[in-house]
């Protein structure tokens, strides 16, 4: 196959120009990209996604994301360091289809967010009606809460393509650390197995429009 | 056939209708994933597919060989009845386990701890190898009827009954996905549709009604991989197609434990779709080598129009994998978010060396086949499985964020690996058999439906 050798490396050589355009344009870890509200960062869960596709923005108070990307977003100023704070919201998911298997929720004790030793816990919902509890160190993570679990406090989408509520909180009590939506109780963890100093914000999974309200931070 | 003078013209005409029904027969999974991609949860649906697909393409291609054994048997003057009994007893064994994976704890055994897979995504997986219990039984029958209509010298019924198939999962796959929030389960499920309704089409095929009798393709299956009084012979080429079928699985479950399981395998199958329907024309080589290779020269000539078709496939790989292209091409065929378009994007410039391996693999299995070396064959694929699996454990943790380009990466040294193997073994031990010029008698072995 004497015109194999030099077909294979004109082919080997359009691949590589090929494989030179990255279809994302980078990540700047915790950064205020451009399309955020000012003081905010993001953290993509994946250096090649494009933060462009992460977009957040208030609307008459309210905070919007639509994802997109997996990530966090937070206010760079937002740091709790306390043994009890509770941090809620109420989040909407827009436009939800029965059944989407997406999360969204809040997360604590955010150490490291710039780097790639970051580490957080976080509260999901989704709109299957379950739960997940999760800590993050650095590239791995690990469910506290045994898997997505289902509960009834989570208002779920009853016909295709509603807009549905939930109210979450976590809060951190001393020795033990609560995790709520719509004002019931949905687990409790040992503080010691979470990270609950640090950071406080929102995590939205994929391809979500989510709407935050009333955000805060309680002493 | 091969005492006419080997031309361009008759090379194309042996071998268009070969590539017709190949591209036909792999159009299935670009289909399927074109529309699972528009499900609520595209991600974990085309992940959920990919795993239990290639875990049944693993259950069901031993059954693969039935055509040839059942077109084998015929010819020798056996009873069909016997024969279908046999091959029907084999699917229904078949059946049954994959019906133990899909609702025993024998599942939870195979998806967990062999597939590494967990969450949503076993739970799809699972759902989907509900869906794909009957496919051993129902590829069972079918190939012994396919058998039975090759020894009649009746291949159009078989072409048919493909496009039967593709058209029927097509239908089904775009109504369930219409009228439900879709998932794994709707690709599983077009699928065993589209195959029942093939199945029942060759099996209702009568005999003497019509002469049709140009070659077609068959999945996965090399001519000649049947032979009552070799087993030696055969066997290797049935391991070569168990290996073939298994590949996707042994990648898919290394990519089940990357950080981003659903996103990689959900990547990878989109690309492995689209990159194996593009390259389907030159998956039928081994029909060209084992019929119009006689000799040396004819070998020549024969190579370089291969090469130069698989030559003109990659690049059409090459032109779907430059960004503006695939970005507008992708983005309509496959709903997917952007993250997951860049991922397939990334990836599929490297599949642009599928029509080329693939096709010297090919085209090499069949020489090889010819020659009586069909331990070349059994040894190439343990040889490019075994690459495929170091390549992708290895390639974990630096590329396992990247995990369809790993997979891809993975196959395509695989299959270059095999072809530094099977060109070693063609110099060394079988171009010497091959006379210089044409024998003046020779015998070929038919490569006829198979």
């Amino acid at each position: 196959m004497t015109m194999a050798p030099r077909f294979m490396l004109v082919l080997v050589g359009c691949v590589m120009a090929s494989c030179g355009q990255p279809d994302s344009s980078g990540f700047d870890q915790g950064v205020s990209p451009p399309g955020l509200p000012s003081g905010y960062a993001l953290r993509l869960d994946r250096e090649n996604r494009n933060p462009a596709d992460f977009v957040a923005k208030f609307d008459n108070g309210d905070l919007q994301v639509q994802t997109g990307p997996a990530g966090i977003l937070y206010q760079l100023d937002q740091y709790v360091d306390a043994d009890h704070f509770a941090v809620r919201a109420q989040f909407s998911e827009m436009d939800a289809a029965i059944g989407h298997r997406e999360g969204f929720g809040l997360f604590i004790g955010g150490q490291g967010l710039v780097g790639a030793s970051q580490r957080y816990t976080y509260f999901l919902i989704r709109g299957d009606g379950r739960y997940l509890v999760k800590q993050r160190d650095g590239a791995s993570t690990w469910e506290l809460s045994e898997g997505w679990q289902l509960s009834d406090a989570i208002h779920i989408p009853a016909t295709g393509r509603n807009d549905v509520a939930n109210e979450l909180a976590i809060i951190v009590d001393g020795a033990l650390v609560r995790f709520e939506c719509n004002g019931e109780s949905l687990t409790e963890l040992p503080s010691d197995d979470v990270t609950a100093r640090g950071i406080v914000g929102v995590r939205v999974n994929h391809n979500l429009h989510v709407r935050v309200t009333g955000f805060q931070v309680e002493p | 056939m091969s005492e006419l003078p080997l031309t361009l013209n008759r090379f194309g005409r042996f071998y268009a209708p070969l590539a017709a029904t190949s591209l036909l027969l792999t159009l299935t999974n670009p289909l399927l994933a074109s529309v699972m991609s528009r499900s609520v949860n595209p991600a974990v649906a085309l992940a959920g597919f990919g795993l239990a697909f290639s875990l049944c393409g693993v259950l069901y291609s031993p059954l693969l060989v039935g055509q040839q054994v059942a077109a084998t048997r015929l010819l020798a003057g056996g009873r069909f009845a016997t024969i279908r009994h046999f091959w029907i007893r084999i699917g229904g064994l078949l059946s049954l386990l994959a019906f133990g994976f899909a609702f025993t704890p024998l599942g939870d055994w195979v998806f967990g701890g062999l597939m590494g897979v967990s969450g949503d995504i076993f739970d799809e997986t699972r759902t989907a190898t509900a869906f794909l219990v009957p496919v051993p039984f129902l590829t069972a029958v079918r190939a012994v009827h396919q058998g039975r209509l090759v020894a009649e010298r009746r291949t159009n019924p078989i072409a048919l009954a493909t496009g039967g198939r593709t058209a029927t999962l097509a239908l089904v796959a775009v109504v369930l996905m219409v009228l439900t929030p879709g998932g794994a389960w709707v690709g599983a499920g077009a699928f065993t549709i589209g195959l029942s309704v093939e199945t029942m089409m060759v099996a209702r095929a009568r005999t003497g009604v019509d002469g049709g009798n140009q070659p077609v393709a068959a999945e996965g299956v090399e001519p000649g991989a049947i032979d009552d009084k070799m087993l030696r012979f055969s066997t290797p080429l049935m391991l070569n197609v168990l290996l073939w079928w298994g590949t996707p699985l042994a990648i898919n479950s290394v990519l089940a434990r990357s950080p981003f399981p659903a996103e990689a395998i959900a990547a990878f199958v989109v690309v492995e779709s689209v990159a194996w329907f593009l390259a389907a024309p030159v998956g039928q080589y081994q029909h060209v080598s084992i019929a119009l290779v006689d000799c040396k020269r004819s070998h020549r000539q024969v190579q370089r129009w291969s090469l130069v078709l698989a030559g003109v496939v990659a690049l059409v790989v090459l032109l779907v994998s430059i960004p503006p292209v695939r970005r507008a091409v992708l983005g309509a065929v496959f709903g997917l978010d952007a993250g997951l378009l860049a991922d397939i994007g990334a990836a599929l410039p490297f599949a642009v060396m599928y029509p080329l391996l693939y096709g010297h693999r090919q085209y090499y299995q069949g020489l090889f086949i010819r020659s009586g070396r069909s331990d070349a064959v059994g040894w190439g694929a343990a040889i490019r499985v075994a690459t495929v699996l170091i390549v992708a454990i290895a390639g974990l943790g630096p590329l396992g964020d990247a995990g369809a380009t790993l997979g891809v990466l993975s196959a395509v040294v695989g299959l270059g690996v095999e072809a530094v193997f099977l060109e070693r073994v063609s110099h060394k031990q079988v171009m010497s058999t091959l006379p210089e010029s044409r024998p003046v008698h020779h015998e070929v072995l038919s490569s006829e439906g198979g």
